[in-house]
């Protein structure tokens, strides 16, 4: 996956033995300002992580009990299990929503396509927080969606539409669906032209552009904001709090109550850690399906 | 049930929702087997104005300021004696008056601050149960 950033990054640094190391002097001048950025970068990145990992093993005193807690007690790993399940739906709804609205906007023209577009980045433009407020209130017993289906008589009773699977997967894909359909989107409309003219020349009907051409374009694109979405998802607090029933518990709603109401610094700690080493495996191991795919996709 | 309006939750005391509905509600305070928790004036360590806010408090918690409290927010005075300062209309609808106290529970503090966050893990697991 080639991206613009990439030149900006290899003019910066070299690699050595698999090593980053910067590169002296970019711009002719002395290299200082890379560890500079290297000194915040530990200041504000590595220090506050070692802080996270040190809390939850209570410092020197290397107590790992409140790993033992996490794992004795069943029901941090149903908690771990239950948002990993959440995010994995939330994914799988995001890959479904952004690749067809990203093909969708490709198929629309000028102003319509324009406005289509900002509709579809809207979610990450406004506030979250209002923007789950404004679900609750469509969605809510007596919100603007079941006094509808009630007024026009298709539904007798309210559906329960919030605080339950449904609303929480709806709002966090919602919030979500752009980091996949950008990248869809840039890769359907960078797409040469040409292949499509090939591919229709050929005699490929429009079912089998899309499914030939246009898919195995957007498919690095998917895969990343999929992984993207998902590692996002995992870490959701005011969404599933606000919008969740009894069993959308995600694993941030309990860091926080151990921190805040319990003050047990030391567990709140300890499942952050659980949380930051989920996000890790799901990197790691969307890095190893995107290689494996890469490689299939050369070879074959 | 009522249609109460939608509140904090700390803002149900009879006087607070009357207000809000101009005095027309037929509401009473019903006070079997309520649950009593006291609240705590805390003095922060190493505060440079130790001496004034312990008089403060002091004073806060003499029956007069506590009865005064009681008839504008309707919170139940900590103090015993502040009973004697307030009308018989005010003190029945108070959590704390004679008559009202022996039909509730004082929330065990210290077995809270042992059992919370075993409690808790409980609650959280049946939560999950489907």
């Amino acid at each position: 996956m080639k991206n613009p950033g990439e030149n900006i990054l290899t003019s910066l640094f070299r690699v050595k033995r698999g090593v980053l190391l910067p590169q002296g002097g970019v711009y002719g001048g002395p290299s200082f300002p890379i560890w500079a950025g290297f000194l915040l970068f530990v200041m504000f990145y590595v220090w506050p992580l070692l802080t996270l990992v040190g809390t939850s093993v209570n410092w020197t005193e290397l107590s790992g009990s409140s790993y033992a807690k996490v794992f004795g007690e069943r029901v941090y790993l149903s908690i771990l299990a239950n948002t990993a399940r959440i995010s994995s739906i939330v994914a799988v709804s995001c890959i479904l929503i952004g690749f067809s609205y990203a093909v969708f906007l490709s198929r629309l023209r000028g102003t319509i396509r324009q406005a289509a577009f900002i509709l579809g980045v809207l979610p990450i433009l406004v506030n979250p927080l209002a923007i789950i407020c404004a679900w609750r209130i469509v969605l809510e017993r007596h919100g603007i969606l079941n006094s509808a289906l009630i007024g026009s008589g298709l539904a007798s009773t309210p559906l329960s539409l919030c605080y339950n699977l449904f609303s929480v997967v709806l709002v966090m894909t919602y919030l979500l669906f752009p980091l996949v359909m950008l990248p869809c989107y840039g890769a359907i409309s960078r797409l040469d032209q040409n292949l499509v003219a090939a591919a229709k020349n050929l005699g490929a009907g429009s079912l089998q552009i899309f499914l030939y051409v246009e898919l195995p374009a957007c498919l690095p694109g998917v895969i990343a904001g999929g992984l993207l979405a998902f590692v996002l998802a995992l870490g959701y607090f005011v969404t599933p709090a606000l919008l969740g029933g009894r069993s959308e518990t995600m694993i941030s709603m309990i860091i926080a109550d151990r921190f805040n109401v319990l003050l047990d610094w030391q567990l709140g700690a300890a499942l952050s850690v659980m949380l930051l080493l989920m996000v890790l495996v799901s990197l790691v191991t969307g890095r190893i399906i995107v290689r494996l795919w890469e490689r299939h996709h050369t070879l074959g | 049930m009522l249609a109460l309006p939608r509140r904090s939750r700390h803002d149900y005391s009879r006087p607070s929702v009357q207000e809000t509905e101009g005095g027309t509600l037929p509401l009473w305070m019903s006070w079997d087997g309520g649950l009593l928790e006291p609240e705590w004036w805390v003095v922060p360590k190493g505060s440079p104005q130790k001496e004034l806010a312990m008089r403060f408090v002091a004073f806060a918690v003499t029956a007069e300021p506590q009865a005064e409290m009681a008839k504008l927010f309707g919170v139940g005075p900590s103090n015993a004696d502040s009973f004697k300062y307030l009308p018989k209309a005010v003190s029945e609808e108070l959590p704390t008056a004679p008559e009202n106290r022996g039909k509730q529970i004082q929330i065990d503090s210290r077995w809270w601050a042992e059992n919370e966050s075993r409690v808790r893990e409980i609650w959280d697991e049946w939560l999950l149960k489907k």
